[in-house]
């Protein structure tokens, strides 16, 4: 065995192991995620350049579109948007979500997070689910980090139901990530079922995908809303 | 007033000798409760040392609402049940045998039960089946509270009382008549 002292330091020396990790995963999403920014503004760029000379007619058309006109602006064909969020950005500006987004994660998938309403919830199979559920608006530092991790996703990509691991990994019990993130009328969801707790893939758009899912929940279990609900009732063994 | 709950705040208000109080306190303890699980003291030790190190890397997760002792055990039992599942090794302990402690574990035993009476109840504690056992060891031997045991063990305090009621009669039948005394 082990002296006290010695454990303590082994304490120590994990932690800051851990703490390391956790850095270098989020380095690595944000690296991920720049050049994917990069690439979803110049292919929106690109494809909002005019195909042709403008014509007179084009010309009326645009005149008709004035600021506050009822067309309103144009949405990208990119659900996540070109980098002018000004004019889709919910109510509560600077920092605001240009898009909003729903997870669903854990065991069966009994957590879950909508930002367009608030709704925050730990456990879906307790026996009193409504001790369970709580109400939380994300603050704008939060808002912009996910913001970020969404745009870097580039979730179009994504089939509708998706498996990051390509039936390779595996565990028992599994974990269900639901991610949905809407535009205006647009709306966009890739399920993931039956995935290995460890959030780990060999391919690296499924190991991007999951390293979103992660960072969001690790931000969302991280808030004080999260801490003040019950201690989960049912441990899956 | 919980002191592993003053210890931790004043631990997260930057007094690093806090943490050395919270170690002398639970670590062997917790050691011990997690090697009633997985059956290999230096496992144990391995795991109650990642229990720790939570403490240090997610300290927003403990709430202040449970005492910490409490918060390191749920820790504890939840990381010690997901060793146990990877190594995916099933341990099947009758009644009837009694599995020998190893040199570690009869001196982790005499670290954390200083009476020769509590070590013979743990000697027989240790042939219950699992859920028994770890009821009996959190009330009895870490003097938690029934909603303290509930919460460790994810079970409600009706369920705690049903298991050590079963519990003491299984330990009157292994310890016998003499036995019986020292429950």
């Amino acid at each position: 065995m082990r002296t006290i002292d010695e454990c303590r330091a082994e304490v120590f020396r994990r932690s800051e192991e851990k703490i390391k990790a956790r850095r270098r995963a989020r380095v690595r999403a944000a690296a991920l995620c720049v050049p994917l920014c990069l690439c979803a503004v110049i292919m929106s760029v690109a494809f909002m350049l005019p195909k042709g000379p403008r014509t007179e007619e084009d010309m009326m058309q645009e005149d008709g579109e004035a600021p506050g006109g009822a067309s309103g602006t144009e949405f990208s064909n990119d659900l996540v948007g070109d980098g002018r969020d000004d004019d889709v950005n919910a109510p509560g500006g600077e920092g605001s979500l240009s898009v909003s987004f729903s997870l669903t994660w854990g065991t069966y998938g009994i957590s879950s997070y909508d930002s367009a309403t608030g709704r925050l919830v730990k456990a879906t199979d307790a026996t009193r689910p409504e001790d369970y559920v709580t109400t939380y608006r994300l603050t704008d530092e939060e808002t912009e980090l996910i913001s970020e991790l969404i745009r870097g996703l580039d979730i179009d990509r994504y089939p509708d139901v998706y498996d990051p691991q390509a039936g390779k990994l595996g565990s028992d019990p599994s974990m269900t990530l639901i991610l949905s993130v809407r535009m205006g009328a647009k709306e966009k969801t890739v399920t993931a079922k039956n995935i290995a707790l460890t959030y780990e893939s060999e391919d690296p758009d499924g190991q991007l995908f999951l390293d979103v899912c992660r960072e969001i929940v690790e931000i969302l279990t991280g808030t004080e809303a999260w801490q003040s609900l019950p201690e989960y009732e049912f441990f899956y063994e | 007033m919980d002191n592993g709950a003053c210890s931790y705040r004043r631990f997260l208000d930057g007094d690093e000798d806090a943490f050395d109080e919270i170690m002398n306190e639970y670590f062997r303890s917790l050691v011990f409760f997690i090697d009633g699980y997985v059956h290999d003291v230096h496992t144990a030790e391995d795991i109650a040392i990642d229990a720790l190190s939570d403490l240090i890397v997610h300290k927003h997760r403990y709430n202040f609402k449970v005492t910490l002792k409490t918060y390191l055990f749920m820790i504890g039992k939840s990381r010690a049940l997901d060793f146990i599942r990877h190594r995916r090794v099933i341990d099947i302990v009758e009644l009837s045998e009694a599995r020998e402690l190893s040199d570690d574990e009869r001196e982790l035993e005499e670290v954390v039960l200083s009476d020769e009476r509590r070590r013979a109840v743990n000697r027989a504690v240790r042939q219950l089946p699992e859920d028994m056992r770890a009821a009996v060891h959190l009330i009895y031997f870490e003097d938690m509270t029934y909603d303290e045991a509930a919460r460790v063990m994810k079970k409600n305090r009706k369920q705690v009382d049903n298991l050590l009621y079963r519990a003491k009669k299984e330990l009157r039948l292994l310890l016998g008549e003499d036995g019986e005394g020292l429950l």
